[in-house]
């Protein structure tokens, strides 16, 4: 009974320390490509408040997974457990999401996050053009030098000075008004497999946020993904072999939110005829899939023989 | 323990290295300008190819054989207790630490050295069709001479090749027929002067055609002795009894023309004293186009060659640009000094391989050190595994280096334009780069940088002083453009030369951090797969079913995804407290860092073990 009741404490466990560990990693990245301009803790709440609901997301739900297979190994009464944490995740996914979105909402009202500049007489390539930026320490920036790359002709370019926006790392060009982002733009900041996860958490992560503490259409989408997390379940014990059913768990998984976006971000457009039943369209995805896997489950033998089967009590 | 995971590991292992090599294979057709250096190019790709991948393929492996091969027994002594910890673990472990070395010798000199390989074999093949391609254009122009140069110049390159046999055949054969003589194959002009005639050299020969009656040789000659030594009376007493036996010998066209023609090579060798080399190239490349044969010509002309050379070059030595999808733009800091900062800027630095146009024929010892450049199959082995400091060097080093669209400027302290100009070509030529490129058939179609503003820093508007060598710029090449393939040591000289070319050398630093991380997590990922293998390991009864066997190689592209994930997760520490604390404290935090990684890894992996 005590594993049983344990385990909607160990879901929140495991989600809260998956966000930090993110969150940090997300902060010190932050830090670095800012060359410590961005101190730790500032960069942590930026990343908190930047990226909060997509990292909320992902931790809440991967936790939602991982606990399945602890469900599998612990001793404990397997139905209940799962109940209490279908209700554990619904309820801190929504609340969860709420959050976040509340407290980025607010630094959007608040002061810019304090930032510094470039590093005075050093070339540098960001996405748009090759920049070197004579004198740091005035306000506006002096003496910027730009040349942007395959242009052929376009060659140097001096500009007296510019203004740099820390929260939207970019120069304004004071002469012609153009705004240069500072971001190098060679891919170097997320690696080229996780990029399209991290897009398709962030949609799903955008799709589920509440704006408000009463928001049923993300309501829906939470219940959505709870619900495919949930019936995930059975995947987790559909071989004797559980490396197997692990990456298949997590493979589906990321399957089902690649499909979710690409049903929000380019179905759904074209579905908008239907009205507007058409932006429930991506819940439908986890939804179906969730309910072929419960049903599936239900096939599969009980969970007490199976477990005596493969020796694990 | 170890047995099993040495089935997966071979599997995986030869078959991707299969696929590898079936996917360079592939890359190497659908590049139709590479004609030769087939095996290398492929290799060397497939070499990258497998590098890239040999931690996943690795991971996959140990997570394949121990969770599925491991039987619980091995844990177990007879007496049914526990083995030891260090005693079940110590075969893999020693497995571990030896791919660990293989891994980091793969890294550090079989991928930036398949790099290097590649892209020389693609330089050297794209520089050869261009040279082809202008020899074929001189062939049916009926320009046999040139077509000869081009074709020696790309035999240079890809000797022995049977294809171009025949147009040098009969670029041989017209220039023969063109000079009425017979040309060896092999000899661009045979027949050559002897090197660098003296005064004696003069006279004697001078002496020699008057007594021959050959007035005109011998007024020539003389004349040229006199050059040499105005006051020697012997070349004076021959010049003043030619003249006059000419005079009055009235001579019929074909001694105008001798006449003439000795005259001309006169005034090209008196272009050539006052130091005016284009104009002297010219002057004697026409002479040489009326008497191919002339040795006096030909040496004239080499050394009018060399001496434009100094200040110039022609456009038909600048490489062909081969297609590039990437930016390769080069932007540097060339001088600082109290007046202001001078950058400049080259869309595309090319390294050259097919050396410069020979008028002469050249020395033996030239030759014996050209073959000897080749080198024997341990040299070559050598060459290979090379690793010097520089990113640069590649087993064929290039011959010269050029630029295409250079843009320079000078910028004050006060932020204000000093100069700033723009050519279309450049070539670096001892410390300079110089920007005049010569048409070698046309005199008035030449390239000289145009000043938008101000006027040139140096002695001559076609020449810039550089700060930086060839070899820097290759550093700062590789450095911007292909960073990630090259090892630790070459990192760090790009870091070097980053800083002292103007560039902020921080993202450089990281990917030396990045680079260093890859062995310690080859080794904490294998004792991480283990421990995982260990505790997902598979409950059949009997042979796990036959389709368990096609996870197998699907199992390194999801290593691979975990891996990114590892990497992603490990890389921001070091270079958060490079940033602010500088590489010595980063290169602490991140020794530190793999230490905690590895120990959680072993106590991962002694959790499964001792259950």
């Amino acid at each position: 009974m005590k594993d049983t009741l344990l385990v909607p404490v160990r879901y929140v466990f495991r989600g809260i320390l998956f966000f930090a560990v993110i969150g940090i990693v997300a902060a010190f990245h932050r830090h670095a490509l800012s060359a410590g301009r961005v101190k730790i803790l500032e960069s942590f709440f930026l990343t908190v408040l930047a990226d909060g609901p997509g990292i909320g997301f992902f931790s809440l739900f991967f936790a939602l997974l991982v606990s399945h297979f602890s469900i599998i190994r612990r001793p404990g009464l397997k139905t209940l457990s799962l109940v209490l944490l279908l209700a554990t995740a619904t309820v801190s996914l929504y609340f969860g999401l709420h959050g976040l979105s509340v407290l980025r909402g607010g630094a959007r009202t608040g002061a810019a996050l304090p930032g510094s500049p470039p590093p005075a007489e050093r070339l540098r390539k960001t996405a748009e053009a090759y920049l070197w930026v004579g004198d740091t320490k005035s306000t506006p920036l002096r003496t910027i030098l730009l040349l942007e790359p395959g242009k052929g002709s376009a060659g140097f370019k001096l500009y007296p000075e510019g203004v740099y926006n820390a929260e939207k790392e970019t120069l304004r060009i004071l002469q012609t008004g153009r705004e240069l982002s500072l971001s190098p733009g060679n891919g170097e900041e997320t690696p080229k497999f996780l990029a399209p996860l991290f897009r398709d958490v962030a949609y799903a992560a955008s799709i589920a946020t509440p704006g408000t503490l009463f928001d049923p259409k993300s309501g829906i989408f939470v219940l959505a993904f709870v619900f495919f997390g949930f019936s995930l379940w059975t995947l987790a014990r559909i071989s004797r072999w559980p490396l197997f059913n692990m990456w298949i768990v997590f493979g589906v998984a990321w399957l089902t939110l690649m499909g979710v976006r690409f049903v929000g971000t380019v179905l759904a457009p074209e579905l908008a005829r239907l009205g507007p039943i058409a932006a429930f369209l991506p819940a439908l995805f986890p939804v179906t899939f969730g309910l072929v896997l419960f049903l599936g489950g239900l096939l599969l033998p009980p969970l007490k023989a199976w477990k005596r089967d493969l020796r694990y009590d | 323990m170890t047995r099993n995971a040495i089935t997966p590991r071979k599997t995986l292992f030869v078959v991707y290295l299969g696929g590898f090599l079936v996917l360079a294979l592939q890359s190497f057709l659908s590049l139709p300008i590479l004609k030769t250096g087939a095996p290398r190019w492929i290799i060397g790709n497939t070499l990258v190819l497998f590098t890239g991948a040999f931690i996943p393929l690795h991971t996959a492996a140990l997570l394949f054989g121990y969770s599925l091969y491991f039987k619980t027994g091995e844990l177990f002594q007879e007496s049914g207790r526990h083995q030891a910890f260090l005693a079940t673990v110590k075969s893999a472990s020693i497995s571990f630490i030896v791919l660990t070395a293989f891994y980091m010798a793969l890294l550090e000199g079989i991928l930036p050295a398949g790099v290097r390989i590649r892209d020389e074999v693609t330089r050297r093949n794209a520089e050869a069709s261009h040279l082809l391609a202008q020899a074929r254009s001189a062939l049916e122009e009926k320009r046999y001479t040139d077509a000869v140069a081009l074709l020696e110049r790309y035999n240079r390159i890809l000797p022995d090749d049977p294809e171009v046999k025949k147009d040098r055949e009969a670029a041989v054969a017209g220039s023969a027929a063109q000079t009425g003589r017979t040309v060896r194959d092999g000899d661009v002009h045979p027949d050559l002067p002897p090197q660098g005639m003296a005064f004696q050299d003069f006279l004697a020969r001078a002496e020699e055609l008057f007594a021959r009656d050959d007035y005109i040789g011998a007024e020539h000659n003389a004349a040229m002795a006199l050059k040499l030594d105005d006051r020697h009376p012997g070349p004076k007493r021959i010049l003043a009894a030619s003249r006059e036996k000419i005079s009055r010998a009235s001579p019929g066209r074909r001694e105008r023309e001798n006449i003439e023609f000795f005259r001309q090579k006169r005034v090209g060798h008196d272009l050539l004293e006052r130091g005016d080399y284009i104009t002297a190239f010219y002057h004697l490349q026409k002479l040489q186009a009326d008497r191919p044969d002339d040795p006096e010509v030909l040496h004239y002309l080499e050394e009018a060659y060399r001496g434009t050379r100094k200040i110039s070059f022609f456009l038909d030595e600048v490489p062909w640009e081969p297609h590039a999808g990437v930016d390769e733009t080069l932007l540097f800091l060339n001088r600082r000094d109290a007046e202001g900062w001078e950058f400049i800027s080259i869309r595309r630095f090319l390294p050259s391989f097919g050396g410069e146009t020979r008028y002469e024929k050249p020395e033996p010892d030239v030759v014996l050190r050209h073959q000897e450049g080749e080198g024997n199959i341990l040299s070559r082995l050598g060459r290979f595994f090379r690793s010097s400091g520089s990113p640069s060097s590649s087993p064929g080093t290039p011959t010269g280096h050029f630029a295409l669209d250079i843009e320079g400027i000078k910028i004050s302290s006060g932020g204000e334009k000093i100069f700033h100009f723009k050519a279309p070509y450049g070539k670096f030529i001892e410390d300079s780069l110089v920007m005049r490129c010569l048409d070698r058939g046309r005199r008035n179609a030449s390239f000289e940088p145009a000043y938008l503003l101000g006027e040139a820093p140096d002695s001559s508007p076609s020449l810039i002083r550089l700060g930086p060598s060839p070899e820097d710029l290759s550093v700062l090449s590789a450095g911007l453009s292909r960073a990630r393939s090259l090892n630790g040591a070459e990192l760090l000289t790009v870091s070097k030369t980053f800083s002292r070319l103007g560039w902020d050398p921080f993202p450089v630093f990281r990917l030396f951090f990045d680079r260093l991380l890859l062995p310690f997590s080859f080794l904490t990922l294998s004792f991480t797969a283990t421990a995982f293998g260990l505790r997902l390991r598979s409950r059949y009864l009997g042979r796990p079913p036959a389709a368990a066997f096609l996870f197998l190689p699907i199992l390194p592209f999801l290593t691979g995804l975990v891996f990114e994930v590892y990497r992603y997760v490990c890389s921001p520490f070091p270079a958060a407290v490079l940033a602010v604390y500088g590489f010595p404290a980063a290169t602490a935090v991140f020794f530190v860092q793999q230490g905690l990684l590895l120990l959680l890894s072993l106590i991962l992996m002694a959790r499964e073990v001792r259950g």
